[in-house]
């Protein structure tokens, strides 16, 4: 009890010197428990969206496989049950006048209770003609209330024509959340179905009439249903998340993954506050052991001040971390759920941060058990204790040992591309780095303050405060070491994997930009218009036409290279359009144009890997009955593009042999060198958005889809570890401040001396900057090492080439980013050391 | 023996003490062979100047060094060889202290600060005791202010109240009066001497000043680490003269 008393007397005295240690585990807390707050609101959406086509129904029989809709009918003559209805819910291709593309098509229920959906505007579709829509469908497929669209149901069987036109009758507010997929959503009647060929509904919802109890529903449609599972609606969302349980874990311990490195920040940055505390208390302390207190009771005191500390923060954090998490998923559209705060594992995160706060403490306090009672009468001359020197030169030595032994073990693991062995090489030798800071960082800031030398009396002063106690800016350096290297190792990483699958993606594709169909024609302009876009250097339209290609089988008699019919196999043959070095990666020399001599036509490969013919063979390329014999050859333009068929490739001459005018079946364009994939190919689709059938494909088309995706997880992961950084900066602040108070006196005395108030701020701007450009430096560095050595890792395992690439810009923005924050972080404190009265310097102690 | 039968009334000694601060060429012989007893109930001062060992021979005897060679007692136990443990739990319970300065914990009350070694003990407070002390030493309306609210004068009360409550052996004051003025220093020795003589306790004071050891029933002189001599009821007068012919062998 004495020790808790007198610890929240201590920590009442004097509150604010604890302020940044408690918003330093305020915001670890606060991350880890916006993240599991954050995944559990998903998780609950998800479930909600999951089972939101069911949720107004009694119970859910699923696992029906023949006629969807027979079961049902079956089911609704059950007595008990008002309605059974079929849930279908199908992927559709749409086309409108505006755009096509796919969209998700549901039964718009014919009992009021199982609409889930709200309308807006209109009506619920009743007739098989009859659609609604979700609003973000009707302004992305340009479908109004009253428009029209064509719904073809891919994968049918085609013998029947499916694709049937629909009036949009209805409009439907479905919140719509970018994580959650599903954005084209649309309804129609349990009639339309059957039509577009889709006769299965993965479940059927049953309605009980009033009065009815559940047992006996359950019964019955048991009864009516053998062998069909029925459950109630909590019992099906459970089943139907479970499919996506194990993502929405990952998504939990990735986030976990990056709060526990914000902890790991905030853990140093609380160690260094209460070294430095405990420093300027030694009187104190060495007083209290002078009359007589024993060292577990100084340690129980020292321990209570963290626990009260830490226990401040960490419920500080739960709410500050709920209401982020709240406020990310509502941002991001997750709501249809509900907010959902598990409270295990958000106390959990709790105790950790409370935890992470005690073990912070624990070697500063260690340091502060070790001071002499004698200390409280000659504080000036007391060297440190045998036994803390002992402890450097232990941390030194273990420092050492990590770093070597994992930095063998990292640098086997790149140079064999065993990931295994790299990753945990590379953690412990990031340890061993992280207990060097402490011997190779003051030498650095050393070498850093010696140009403030030169710059007059406050850079002087500032260059010589900064470095006066090395060990304490190390430890303030350490934090922001720790926050911009794992920054910068990401940005490399992602940048180069970036640059490396784009390497091999080139190498794959040759061409950009392909826009292809079925092997008609292609609009005349669309060569023009494709030309015209923004990012594209060049386009030509590559002329073809539909032929039979037969080659000779082993008997001699003709047969189709693919299915073997005597008939031959329908294929594309286009021809390399002049000038086609300057779309096609690589020039002419990719194009094998050498081996495409008139002649020769270039076939697929797996043509000749199959064996249907051989190399140098011949095919016969037939043409509204006029039939050319072709040597066979393999190049690399013959796997690109699509078309109905396979493509084969031919000179411009032999094309015109076989058909004198082949109109343009695909357009070729180059991407100009800094062109943004995205962008291009975004409006190229808007250019071909008309046009049904024609795809644009590419090395474009992979580098755009790569490049948004590992933009937004870099986007993100920076995001996530810039909270890292902003603990690190409190930090600084925090030192600064701490020392500020150490140095009332002497800043007193600069002051009486003559130095102005604003001059004094500068001083400690300069202080600031330097451990915060230090830190960042070296933390570059290691971020640079450490996201080569990871990419490099990697690749060599899956047996890519590794393009190193370095967002430089990036990286200078995170540097300056990061000094710019130091130097804010000095604003506070140097605004109370110019407040400082130059009579204090007078005062007798 | 004189020293076992007198044992009963020697409330803390030294037996060729030997302090040596530093190793090798730098080593320092700030203590170099004392022999001293204090009797229970007296009040002895300590003087020499600066340099001449007399704080380091008080730090020791008062469990807050160990010596380098030699014996310590108090309250006629050997305290030589006990560890880090047992001298705390001695300087809680048998000793007292009262420095120069920062004697108090700026964040505790004068009446925390006083039950402190109780405190760490976990005795109660025997309220007899404090009100005793507390009125004596006029600090009756001060117990409930923090050392920043308090006068020079009033912190070193509440100080020496802190050394006694827990009726310790011996009281081991460290220049007591120097930040004071005279007249509060005079009525601070005065009360300590009063302890030594009415109360019966026994008090060590270290100090350079004359006027202040003249208070004292007996005083030490040391120089370079050794006594130098011993002055038994002094004066001002005398003390001053012997201290001059010191200063005057060693010039």
């Amino acid at each position: 009890m004495r020790a808790l008393s007198s610890a929240w007397a201590e920590i009442a005295a004097r509150p604010s010197r604890l302020v940044a240690t408690v918003v330093a585990v305020v915001i670890g807390t606060g991350f880890a428990c916006a993240a599991l707050v954050f995944t559990a609101t998903f998780h609950a959406d998800l479930a909600a969206r999951l089972s939101a086509q069911y949720s107004g129904a009694d119970l859910v029989v699923g696992g029906v496989e023949e006629d969807s809709a027979a079961t049902a009918r079956t089911l609704a003559a059950v007595p008990v049950v008002a309605d059974a209805e079929p849930l279908y819910s199908s992927y559709v291709a749409y086309s409108s006048n505006r755009a096509h593309g796919y969209l998700s098509l549901q039964l718009a229920p014919h009992d009021p209770r199982l609409r889930w959906a709200p309308l807006t505007e209109g009506r619920w579709p009743q007739g098989p003609s009859e659609i609604a829509v979700t609003a973000s469908t009707s302004v992305a497929a340009g479908l109004p209330l009253g428009g029209t669209v064509t719904i073809d149901s891919p994968g049918a069987d085609r013998t029947a024509p499916t694709s049937r036109p629909m009036t949009v009758v209805g409009i439907a507010d479905v919140s719509s959340s970018a994580l959650a997929g599903e954005r084209m959503l649309a309804f129609a009647p349990a009639a339309a179905f059957p039509q577009l060929g889709v006769g299965y509904a993965s479940q059927i919802a049953v309605l009980a009439q009033p009065g009815v109890t559940p047992s006996s529903l359950r019964a019955a449609v048991a009864a009516a249903a053998p062998g069909a599972p029925v459950r109630t609606v909590g019992e099906q969302a459970t089943v139907d998340i479970e499919h996506y349980t194990g993502q929405t874990t990952a998504l939990t311990t990735v986030l976990l993954g990056f709060a526990a490195i914000a902890l790991l920040v905030a853990s140093l940055v609380i160690s260094n506050t209460f070294a430095i505390l405990l420093a300027q208390r030694r009187r104190q302390i060495a007083l209290l052991r002078c009359v007589g207190a024993s060292r577990s009771q100084v340690r129980r005191q020292l321990l209570a001040e963290a626990g009260m500390v830490g226990a401040a923060g960490a419920v500080l954090g739960i709410a500050v971390g709920v209401a982020v998490g709240a406020v990310a998923a509502s941002l991001t559209g997750l709501d249809s759920g509900g907010l959902a705060v598990p409270p295990l594992p958000v106390a959990a995160a709790g105790l950790t941060g409370m935890a992470v706060t005690l073990i912070a403490a624990t070697s500063p306090l260690s340091r502060a058990l070790r001071i002499a009672p004698l200390a409280a009468l000659r504080p000036a001359d007391f060297a440190e204790p045998r036994a803390v020197r002992r402890a450097g030169r232990l941390r030194v030595a273990l420092g050492l040992v990590l770093l070597s032994g994992g930095g063998v073990l990292l640098g086997y693991g790149v140079v064999q591309g065993a990931v295994l062995v790299a990753l945990p090489g590379g953690a412990l030798s990031a340890v061993g780095v992280l207990l060097l800071t402490g011997s190779f960082l003051p030498p650095l800031l050393h070498a850093a303050a010696r140009p403030g030398r030169g710059a007059g009396p406050v850079g002087r002063l500032a260059a010589a405060n900064a470095v006066r106690n090395p060990r304490r800016a190390a430890a303030t350096s350490t934090a922001l070491v720790v926050g911009v290297a794992l920054i910068v190792m990401f940005q490399v990483a992602s940048a180069s994997v970036g640059a490396s699958i784009d390497q091999a993606t080139a190498d794959r594709y040759p061409v950009d930009v392909v826009v292809s169909g079925d092997g008609s024609a292609l609009p005349g302009s669309l060569a023009d218009g494709v030309r015209d876009t923004q990012g594209v250097s060049g386009a030509l339209a590559v002329r073809g036409t539909s032929a039979l290609a037969a080659v000779r089988a082993g008997d001699g008699t003709p047969t189709g290279p693919e299915s073997g019919s005597g008939a031959g196999d329908p294929v594309t043959v286009v021809a390399v359009p002049d000038g086609a070095g300057q779309v096609v990666r690589g020039g002419l020399a990719a194009l094998d144009s050498s081996t495409l001599s008139a002649p020769t036509a270039l076939v697929p490969s797996w043509w000749v890997e199959s064996g249907a013919v051989a190399l140098g063979g011949t095919v016969t390329l037939t043409v509204d009955g006029r039939s050319q014999p072709f040597t066979v050859a393999v190049g690399r333009l013959t796997d690109v593009g699509v078309f109905a068929g396979s493509a084969v490739v031919v000179t411009q001459a032999a094309l015109d042999r076989l058909t004198p005018s082949a109109p343009a079946v695909a357009v070729w364009g180059a991407l100009a060198p800094n062109a943004d994939a995205p962008s291009v190919m975004a409006a190229v689709n808007r250019l071909v958005a008309d046009q049904p059938g024609l795809q644009v494909t590419g090395a474009a088309a992979d580098r755009a889809s790569l490049q948004s995706v590992l933009g937004t997880v870099t986007t993100v992961a920076t995001g996530l570890l810039a909270v890292a950084v902003v603990i690190a900066i409190v930090g600084i602040g925090n030192t600064l401040g701490l020392a500020v108070a150490e140095r009332t006196r002497e800043s007193a005395l600069l002051r009486a001396l003559g130095l102005r108030r604003g001059q004094l701020r500068l001083m400690l701007a300069l202080e600031a900057i330097l451990l915060a450009a230090v830190g960042a430096a070296v933390g570059l560095l290691l971020g640079l090492g450490y996201g080569w050595a990871g990419a490099a890792a990697t690749f060599t395992e899956i047996g890519r080439t590794l393009v190193l690439s370095v967002p430089w810009v990036r990286v200078a923005v995170v540097l300056a980013i990061a000094v710019a924050a130091g130097a804010l972080a000095s604003v506070l404190p140097a605004r109370r050391a110019a407040r400082i009265a130059p009579a204090e310097a007078l005062a007798e102690e | 023996m004189s020293l076992d039968t007198a044992a009963s009334t020697v409330a803390a000694s030294a037996e060729n003490l030997v302090k040596i601060y530093g190793q090798g060429p730098a080593a320092v012989r700030a203590v170099d062979g004392i022999t001293v007893a204090f009797e229970s109930g007296s009040f002895t001062a300590i003087m020499g100047a600066s340099g001449s060992g007399k704080s380091t021979l008080m730090h020791c005897l008062a469990a807050l060094d160990t010596p380098t060679s030699g014996r310590i007692t108090v309250g006629g136990a050997d305290i030589t060889g006990l560890g880090d443990g047992e001298l705390t739990r001695l300087r809680r319970d048998r000793i007292g202290f009262v420095f120069q300065s920062f004697n108090l914990l700026p964040t505790l009350t004068a009446r925390q600060n006083i039950v402190l070694p109780l405190d760490l003990a976990g005795r109660d407070v025997d309220p007899v005791i404090f009100d005793a002390l507390v009125s004596s030493l006029k600090i009756g309306r001060r117990l409930d202010h923090r050392p920043s609210e308090l006068s020079g004068g009033e912190q070193q009360r509440v100080a020496i109240a802190r050394a006694l409550i827990a009726s310790p052996d011996v009281i081991f004051a460290d220049e007591p009066t120097g930040q004071l003025d005279t007249a509060t220093g005079h009525s601070l020795l005065a009360y300590l001497r009063s302890c030594a003589r009415e109360l019966g306790r026994t008090v060590v004071m270290v100090t350079h000043d004359p006027i202040a050891a003249a208070y004292a029933q007996r005083a030490v002189l040391l120089a370079d680490g050794r006594i130098a001599g011993e002055i038994a009821a002094p004066t001002p007068e005398r003390l001053l003269g012997a201290i001059g012919e010191l200063q005057g062998a060693t010039v």
